[in-house]
């Protein structure tokens, strides 16, 4: 028998499908697989790790759980969703890769996207880079005060922080103000000349959440939570997630 | 007198409603054919060729059509819409719309000088078709007349003008109108899945990404490229042609349908071999699929054909997507492998996409007008066991609006449908025809002793024909033969026109004898032979030179030759036209009693309707009981309990006192001439011998369960077939509970080198009882090893719950089929599962194993020996046309109704059995037998009465008659020219095979080679 030779016996056991089964709406499909691999060839981390879509699938439909626990695949995904898109039965495969992620223990998940996620827990920014809501605040007011003088024809120019009853609260990769600053403008002219009413919030500002990619639920959603809270707070009308 | 609602309405045009409007017309009942499009045939008339026979569609369509409109008992409406319908079986009203055709079909002659002239104002294409045709929607369109788009019309009377005819009417406000009926036979057919929507298959954006009907245009010689196959985005001719199945269909998201279209698999064999036929190798064929469902009589062979014999290439594996990068000019396929590379691109010239049917938006509002209720694809829902009753009395169904399919199980269901609606009708009083009521005919000229001038028409066939050989040339060689006094090149021979024209030069050029060169006598013999009638000349100084089928189909890449065969050919048949004389038709009275061999479902469906509809009926069943294989079926698919089936039917045949039950009857002899057979047979305990008489035989005997001695089957007593398995579910469920693991095993003894074809039912079979499984013991765990899920139509929903239910389908190869071993009181089942590329193996507490069904093979053997019926070389019995006449047998006035014609579930055998019945139908209304004209005759003066005749005469017609003579009755002669071939003094000649014609025949054949 080939040493990666699979054997059922016995009684079925509930295994990790089903506990992914039971918390998405249709059990996100994942009995429905039909085989045919439209996923495999559109998903761009198939074959690292000798993994694709299609077989992750089948290993949790066998019950491999052991393997689908631990493939580090579960990590390149990028939830892109190109899978999903096409596939005839409409199987949730990124969150099946989700629930995955999530099996493992916090200390083996890979760092960087750990550490970004402890970042935005440290303080009421959300920023992945651990800025602080001062700091954004600074940035921001000093960077438009710049333009401003320098770009005459955009003087009445407007980058409102904390705006109350704004209708857009905008969100910002924290990228931009740590080390891009300037990458800030062109958006603002944009708001500008189309004479959008928006605003940034100090608080819940930044708009990645690496704690979704860690597949950590408190986590995540108290990052979103932040940000929902402040935009409520403001009373915006509409929310605008850049990232 | 027939009463205004006594008739049946049947609501489309394509060719459900015309068979079922032929079926009833043959059996006297009255029709009104309404159609929306401006001529009928549906979508059959796109098609550029059909399987699996891949004859060109409109050869063997066009009869049908003209035919059509021809029938006395049809009023035939186009442009029309049903807007309304109120009442009940038995008395319907319906309300008609008729849009305006501003064209007055009386006088228009289809000339095409409005639309040479005024192009954009012409209607004549199928939608689809962007491009234009020089022709009409096709060359023989019924009925036979443009339309006009009075929208873009920007000058009446210019247009006016145009006509030569004077056809064209401004003032044609379309109309309304109000009809009665007793029963209505939807039959609206389906739409086409529209891929536009779908970015990733980039149909909208490439125009090298098609359809397969557009592809089907591309290749069809009526459609927009007259025949050339060439990539719509740079008119190149492509290299590599890709197909990817199941677009619309098997679906989930973007408005596909959760069902499986059953007729695209087939439909992308056919394009691929088609191509691969005209091209050979300077093209690729690939078709990307799930499961290749080819699970009709003979498919498998042809999807073998496709892959062994024409190389088509199939890749198992639903592309991801269709793009054109910048800067290439082809279309790049992504697509990933089972065993090999995960990301695979490759180029392609055009793609094709195999979109499924759907039921259209409108449809759907008409058949909630009808009150039908209707599944979640918008199909109307039927009877669990018979597909063409709907949830509305008197409404019946046929063809894709009942469920995906193709076009021999539409024919099947459309005939089905027109015997249900038949029913429907009071019975008519019989009335005499009037002279009024008949084609009055010319007298016929005499032409003996004339000297005989010889019309010749060759015919292109479109590119059929004029494709291949220089059919021109071919007329003006026809031109310099003896007696030839007319010889011309005639288009699409069969269309009206044509026909039309024919009739007239035999007129006015004083024609007395006439050569077809065209296709076969066998689907148009009978046209020609009425037009000439029609002329004025005895129907049979024909002659047809077959050069399509004998020319032109099998010589297409050997031109000159081919040319050169086709003169042989017309020199033959004017040699021996000139020598034909004019014939008279025998006629005999018809026996209006029926004989129904086999006592199953499908024998005792056809014998209780036409019980029901006045005919006497014997049914001889072979063993002591009636009721046949579906007696040991427990439930369908759909979760209908078939016993109660079976003891109605049972029970209604026995007490019908039209019914004659023959149980324990052996055929053993057979006479007679259709529509007045002997056949006798030995019955019951003392096997006495008793002869019937009858009219019309339907073969409904059935097939077997197969039994292979495969997978320790009868070696182990945890291995069983599917039917004992679903009889355990039912009688033992307590067994059933304790399994913790089921292996099911599919095309076990099917899809074999022994058995090629499958067995169409084990798939849905093995669904049903892994859904049964679960229902007893929820926490089994089921696999299910194919080959194909060929789960086809609304199957494909109960396959989707029984993965949702948790059973796990894996695929093995036939080169790599599953081992089995037994140890202890499990089995031991090891494959390989391709996804994973892993083996596998389960220690199952019960292997099922899909055995299917196999012919009857010493049983028909017997009966296709005595009855003299051709069967397939699996066994079953053969119809005579796959395609048009799926029921119909070689042998006019009999008919094959359930498994006998190949496996099928129990309600395709309903169906097929009440369309069997609707066929005979037709035949039992005539009074009259009509024998034709092809008899043997006897020369008194030289018969030496040496009773050779008498001896080989296989039915023992001749006899020595009082003047010392041999006699033989042109009305018993079946026309085969035994006789003829052995009279040792030349004495009988066969009429339409005289000696001196085929004389002629060889002279002029071997004229070359002797001169």
């Amino acid at each position: 028998m080939p040493e990666n030779s699979i054997v059922i016996t016995g009684k079925k056991k509930s295994g990790f499908i089903d506990a992914v089964k039971e918390l998405l709406p249709e059990g996100g499909n994942l009995n429905l697989c039909l085989t045919c691999g439209a996923c495999v060839s559109g998903c761009p981390a198939a074959g690292l790790a000798d993994m694709d879509p299609r077989k992750f699938l089948r290993m949790c439909a066998m019950g491999l759980d052991d393997e689908v626990t631990t493939t580090p695949w579960v990590w390149m995904c990028t939830m892109c969703e190109r899978c999903s898109y096409v596939c005839p039965m409409k199987i949730n495969i990124p969150q099946l890769v989700f629930n995955a992620r999530a099996s493992w223990p916090r200390d083996k998940r890979p760092s960087g996207i750990r550490n970004s996620c402890d970042m935005a827990l440290r303080n009421d920014s959300n920023s992945a880079m651990g800025t602080a809501p001062d700091d954004f605040v600074f940035v921001v007011q000093d960077v438009l005060e710049e333009y401003r003088e320098s770009q005459p024809e955009f003087a009445d120019m407007q980058a409102p922080i904390d705006k109350e009853g704004a209708h857009f609260f905008l969100n910002q990769n924290s990228r931009e103000p740590v080390t891009e600053p300037d990458e800030l403008v062109p958006l603002w002219k944009i708001l500008h000349l189309a004479g959008v009413d928006w605003t940034y919030g100090s608080k819940g500002w930044a708009a990645e959440n690496y704690c979704m990619f860690l597949a950590e639920n408190e986590s995540w959603e108290h990052v979103t939570r932040v940000s929902a809270r402040q935009a409520d707070q403001l009373g915006a009308k509409v929310f605008l997630n850049t990232e | 007198m027939n009463t205004s609602n006594n008739r049946v309405l049947v609501i489309g045009g394509g060719m459900a409603g015309i068979r079922t409007a032929l079926d009833l017309a043959e059996a006297e009942k009255n029709v009104i054919l309404v159609d929306r499009a401006y001529s009928i045939g549906g979508l059959m008339t796109q098609l550029d060729r059909t399987f699996p026979t891949n004859n060109c569609d409109l050869c063997t369509l066009a009869p049908n059509l003209s035919e059509g409109s021809r029938q006395e008992h049809i009023e035939l409406v186009t442009m029309t819409t049903v807007t309304d319908v109120k009442g009940t079986k038995g008395d319907f009203t319906v309300q008609l719309e008729t849009a305006p055709r501003f064209i007055n079909l009386d006088k228009c002659t289809a000339c095409g000088e409005c639309h040479k002239k005024f192009p954009e104002w012409v209607r004549f294409t199928p939608g689809l078709d962007h491009r234009a045709p020089t022709c009409m929607r096709y060359p023989q369109a019924t009925p036979q007349a443009f339309s006009i788009d009075m929208a873009k019309c920007t000058d009446v009377k210019a247009l006016m003008e145009s006509c030569p005819a004077g056809a064209i009417n401004p003032d044609d406000f379309g109309s309304r109108r109000e009809v009665k009926c007793a029963s209505i036979v939807f039959v609206p057919g389906g739409a086409l899945f529209d891929p536009s929507h779908l970015d990733y298959l980039g149909y909208a954006a490439q125009a090298d990404v098609v359809t397969s009907l557009e592809y089907e245009r591309i290749l069809s010689a009526s459609g927009p490229t007259m025949g050339r196959l060439i990539r719509p985005s740079n008119g190149q001719q492509p290299k590599k042609v890709a197909w990817i199945q199941c677009v619309g269909s098997r679906g989930l998201q973007k408005g596909a349908g959760q069902y499986c279209s059953s007729a695209c698999c087939m439909f992308a064999l056919k394009e691929a071999i088609v191509t691969k036929e005209r091209f050979g190798d300077d093209i690729e064929t690939t078709i990307f699929y799930m499961d290749m469902r080819t699970m009709g009589k003979d498919y498998e062979r042809y999807f073998l054909r496709a892959r062994d014999e024409f190389g088509v290439r199939f890749v198992r594996s639903r592309p991801h997507s269709v793009l054109r990068p910048a800067g290439v000019d082809n279309l790049v396929v992504t697509y990933g492998t089972d065993s090999g590379p995960v990301n695979v691109t490759e180029e392609f010239d055009i793609v094709v996409l195999s979109t499924g049917f759907r039921v259209a938006d409108d449809v759907r509002v008409l058949a909630g007008k009808l009150g039908l209720d209707l599944n979640s694809g918008g199909f109307p829902t039927t009877d669990g066991f018979n597909p063409v009753v709907t949830s509305v009395p008197g409404v019946y169904v046929a063809g894709v609006i009942e469920a995906p399919k193709d076009i021999p199980e539409t024919m099947v269901q459309a005939s089905a449908a027109a015997i249900m609606a038949a029913g429907d009708l009071a019975p008519a009083e019989k009335v005499e025809k009037t002279e009024a009521d008949q084609e009055l005919l010319p007298p016929e000229f005499g032409v003996v002793g004339e000297e005989p001038r010889v019309g010749v028409f060759i015919c292109d066939c479109g590119e059929n024909i004029g494709g291949v050989i220089d059919a021109g040339a071919l007329a003006d060689y026809a031109g310099t033969l003896p007696h030839v006094a007319v010889s011309r090149l005639q288009g699409h021979g069969c269309s009206r026109e044509s026909m039309r024209q024919i009739q007239q030069i035999i007129v006015d050029e004083k024609i007395n004898r006439v050569v077809i060169g065209g296709c076969s006598p066998r689907t148009h013999e009978a046209k020609f032979q009425e037009v000439i009638r029609k002329a004025g000349l005895n129907r049979y100084l024909l002659e047809i030179a077959n050069i399509r089928d004998q020319v032109t189909w099998v010589h297409a890449n050997r031109a000159e030759g081919a040319t050169e065969k086709a003169k042989d050919l017309v020199r033959m048949a004017v040699g021996s036209v000139v020598r034909s004389q004019p014939l008279a038709d025998h006629s005999l009275p018809m026996n209006k009693d029926v004989l129904v061999v086999g006592g199953g479902v499908a024998g005792m469906t056809a014998a209780l309707q036409l019980a029901d509809h006045g005919h006497k009926v014997y049914l001889a069943e072979r063993s002591a009981a009636l009721g046949g294989q579906a007696a040991k079926i427990h439930r369908t698919l759909e979760g209908d309990e078939v016993a109660p089936l079976v003891r109605d039917l049972v029970a209604r045949t026995e007490a019908h006192a039209n019914i004659q039950v023959i149980t324990r009857a052996l055929i053993v002899d057979h006479s007679g001439l259709p529509g007045m057979f002997k056949t006798g047979m030995q019955t019951g305990r003392q096997m006495f011998y008793r002869q019937i008489e009858h009219g019309v035989t339907i073969l409904a005997t059935g097939a077997l369960p197969n039994r292979p001695a495969q997978y320790l089957l009868d070696e182990c007593s945890q291995v069983s077939t599917q039917l004992e398995l679903q009889a355990l579910i039912a009688e033992n469920p307590e067994t059933v509970r304790t399994w913790d693991n089921v292996v099911m095993i599919q095309c076990v003894g099917s899809r074999t080198a022994d058995n090629p074809n499958c067995s169409r039912i084990c798939c849905q079979t093995a669904v049903k009882n892994a859904l049964r499984i679960l229902e007893v013991n929820p926490e089994a765990r089921i696999f299910v090893l194919y080959r194909d899920m060929r789960t086809y139509g609304f199957q494909e929903e109960y396959y989707q719950k029984a993965r949702q239910a948790g059973v796990i389908f894996a695929r093995y190869s036939a080169e790599a089929p599953p081992q089995v071993k037994a140890v202890g009181n499990m089995v031991e089942v090891t494959f390989n599962d391709p996804v994973l590329g892993r083996e596998i193996t389960v220690n199952a507490d019960r292997l099922c194993l899909s055995t299917g069904l196999v012919a009857d093979e010493d049983g028909n053997d017997e009966l296709a020996m005595i009855f003299k019926i051709p069967r397939t070389a699996d066994g079953y019995f053969l119809e005579d046309h796959v395609k048009l006449r799926p029921v119909d047998l070689p042998v006019p006035g009999f008919f094959v109704a359930g498994t006998a014609h190949g496996p099928k579930l129990i309600r395709e055998s309903v169906a097929q059995a009440l369309a069997a019945s609707s066929r005979a139908l037709t035949m039992l209304a005539r009074d009259t037998i009509d024998l034709g004209a092809r008899a043997a005759r006897v020369d008194r003066d030289r018969c030496a009465a040496c009773l050779v005749c008498v001896r080989a005469c296989p039915f023992g017609i001749p006899y020595i008659n009082a003047d010392g003579y041999s006699e033989i009755d042109p009305a018993k002669c079946h026309g085969c020219g035994v006789c003829a071939s052995v009279c040792p003094a030349k004495a009988i000649q066969l009429m339409q095979f005289e000696d001196d014609r085929i004389m002629a025949k060889l002279e002029e054949l071997f004229e070359r080679s002797i001169a």
